[in-house]
């Protein structure tokens, strides 16, 4: 019982940072990142990388995975998505069109990873020792990353509320037009909340990468649906919803995980229809 | 063509053309080209089935795995049951394929009644969700009752398997023509273009999607139940591949929108296209693939069709242009 509540959370955790990212790049930009899962891989690959090659220590590797894939994300957009912002006309068409080159993103990311490091699993075990809390044996890693994970939810969430670029993230998502009169250059927020989006989900696979050894290039559709899952059940365009909604999801995933593994996507998917059905904002949505 | 006032030759003549040409070919192509053709027609079909619905109401659905699995599963078992191991009389095969396509319908009226309140990008989730609970629902199934993977189907000739998918291929291309000129495809369109307004005139517009869902949905069980038969294995993993939701609409989208040529245009030019890729680049094409996604999208925002419009109306008001300049000129 101890080991489902502390299991659940490890998991909500992590997978809430990748929805917070996902979610500020959506609420932010209105682009959907379905490629989101791909940017966690390669964070997860930086991080395997300078280890295995340099044997610098994973969790110092975020100081270097973080940054490489901020910068990737916001070249990215100014590259890519500034323009299909310009030539659309609709927030509609915006969509649709972000949408098919975040379905072609993965392609190109995971054949470039695959390329380089070949297409078997891998993983830079760290911290494996078990530690006994109250009873349930948990991995250190796992709490690690969650703790971890928490502390950079909340800085995001402290940035949101009282810095000023979070001030401007929070008025371009809720007012977009009014936002850009009043003097907030709308292309350098989005561009910095595409990076950050990109760099929490590079943290969340550097973190992934410590505790599982079954990252491979193609793993990232399996958490982009996953995150797609938390911010549905949390509530598009809500900070506190993917907080809530990544516990939510984690406990589902985990729970379904004990019962039978083979039946733990099916589980999260039917959550995802029944809250879409039943409420389709999410539990947060505005 | 098919305006009612007689038959356009410059129309008529080249499709002619092209489907006789193509009804001869397993008389002197290899078995290679036939099977690229064979994929060729079922990107086809999928893709003009998905603008029946999603293309002309804008409702974007990454749900089409789930009735193209659906019709190739209902197809591939009763095929399974009647010619491998007699338990069902052993029927002709249209009608496997009526049969697929209508448990298809069924099947899309109850998910419709209950998604299409949902827009934009949450219809967009919650059909592909769909997709995956039923890839995830018959894999279970498989492992933990009746303890099988996938199932085997006989074999038919590659000629058999040609002119299965031909005929599927050609005979919705015909239907969606036909239907897209009717009061409903009418309907379906202007739903696309203005929800409220379509209302206002009297649609009946929750009918008309979860119609227009339901047919497109039964059209990709055919296709479905068409590719049963050029294939000898399924199992869920294979029948429910996210390709299958993604491509459609790709091709669609990138050939253009709310035109009939639009999905024929995507389908076979990236068919096509990856097939070659794949041939020459091997396992790494989807690299290239995805480059060229990306600068099309950026380059022809809305789709092949889109450019070819804009290129005409720049190409007319030039001429317009010079014509109406022309008397004002002595200056």
């Amino acid at each position: 019982m101890i080991s489902v509540i502390f299991g659940g959370a490890i998991l909500g955790a992590i997978f809430s940072l990748i929805a917070v990212g996902l979610n500020l790049q959506y609420g932010v930009s209105r682009i959907l990142n379905i490629a989101i899962g791909d940017f966690l891989m390669v964070g997860a690959y930086i991080t395997y990388f300078v280890f295995s090659v340099y044997g610098v220590n994973p969790l110092v590797s975020l100081a270097i995975s973080g940054p490489i894939v901020f910068g990737f994300g916001i070249l990215l957009q100014l590259t890519v998505f500034r323009r299909i912002v310009r030539l659309s006309k609709s927030t509609e068409e915006l969509e649709t069109r972000s949408l098919l080159v975040c379905f072609a993103l993965p392609f190109i990311i995971e054949n470039v990873v695959g390329v380089i490091f070949g297409g078997n699993p891998i993983g830079a075990s760290y911290l494996t020792a078990s530690v006994n809390v109250l009873g349930a044996m948990l991995q250190e890693n796992m709490l690690v990353a969650a703790f971890m994970s928490i502390i950079i939810s909340l800085v995001m969430y402290l940035v949101l509320r009282f810095a000023t670029i979070g001030l401007a993230m929070r008025a371009i998502s809720e007012e977009p037009t009014g936002a850009q009169l009043v003097g907030i250059n709308i292309f350098k927020v989005h561009a910095v909340s595409f990076g950050i989006g990109s760099l929490f989900a590079a943290l969340a696979g550097s973190m992934l990468v410590m505790i599982y050894s079954n990252i491979t290039p193609y793993v990232g559709p399996y958490y982009t649906c996953i995150a797609l899952g938390v911010i549905i059940v949390g509530g598009m365009g809500s900070f506190i919803g993917s907080l809530i909604g990544g516990f939510l999801i984690g406990y589902a995933y985990y729970i379904s995980l004990v019962v039978n593994p083979l039946i733990t996507l099916a589980v999260v998917y039917s959550f995802i229809i029944v809250v879409l059905i039943v409420r389709p904002k999410g539990f947060f949505g505005r | 063509m098919l305006t009612g006032k007689g038959v356009n030759l410059t129309i008529a003549l080249p499709i002619v053309l092209i489907l006789a040409i193509l009804a001869v070919t397993p008389l002197f192509a290899s078995i290679y080209y036939l099977s690229v053709l064979i994929d060729i027609f079922v990107w086809l079909a999928l893709s003009i089935s998905w603008q029946l619905f999603s293309g002309s109401t804008n409702y974007i659905s990454l749900g089409s795995a789930a009735f193209f699995g659906v019709g190739w599963y209902v197809a591939a078992e009763y095929l399974f049951l009647s010619v491998m191991t007699n338990h069902y009389p052993v029927l002709p095969l249209p009608v496997i394929v009526l049969l697929a396509g209508l448990v298809n319908f069924v099947l899309a009226l109850a998910i419709g009644v209950v998604t299409l309140r949902l827009r934009g990008i949450y219809f967009v989730i919650l059909t592909f969700a769909i997709s995956q609970v039923a890839m995830a629902v018959i894999s279970a199934y498989e492992a933990g009752i009746t303890r099988t993977l996938g199932i085997i189907t006989p074999i038919f000739t590659t000629q058999t398997a040609y002119y299965t998918m031909f005929i599927c291929a050609f005979a919705i291309l015909l239907f969606v023509v036909l239907l897209r000129r009717s009061k409903f495809g009418l309907g379906l369109k202007m739903i696309g273009q203005s929800e409220e307004a379509a209302a206002h005139v009297g649609v009946n517009t929750h009918l008309y999607k979860i119609l227009g869902f339901a047919i497109s949905a039964m059209l990709m069980g055919f296709v479905g139940g068409c590719y049963a038969i050029t294939t000898t294995y399924v199992n869920a993993t294979i029948a429910f591949d996210f390709s299958y939701s993604l491509y459609p609409a790709v091709m669609t989208l990138l050939g253009g929108v709310g035109t009939i040529l639009g999905p024929i245009i995507g389908s076979v030019t990236i068919s096509a296209l990856s097939e070659y890729l794949s041939v020459t680049l091997g396992r790494y094409f989807l690299l290239i693939l995805g480059l060229i996604l990306i600068i099309i999208v950026l380059l022809m925002p809305n789709g092949i069709m889109g450019m070819v419009e804009k290129a005409r109306t720049k190409l007319s008001s030039w001429i317009n242009e010079d014509k109406a300049k022309d008397p004002e000129k002595p200056l």
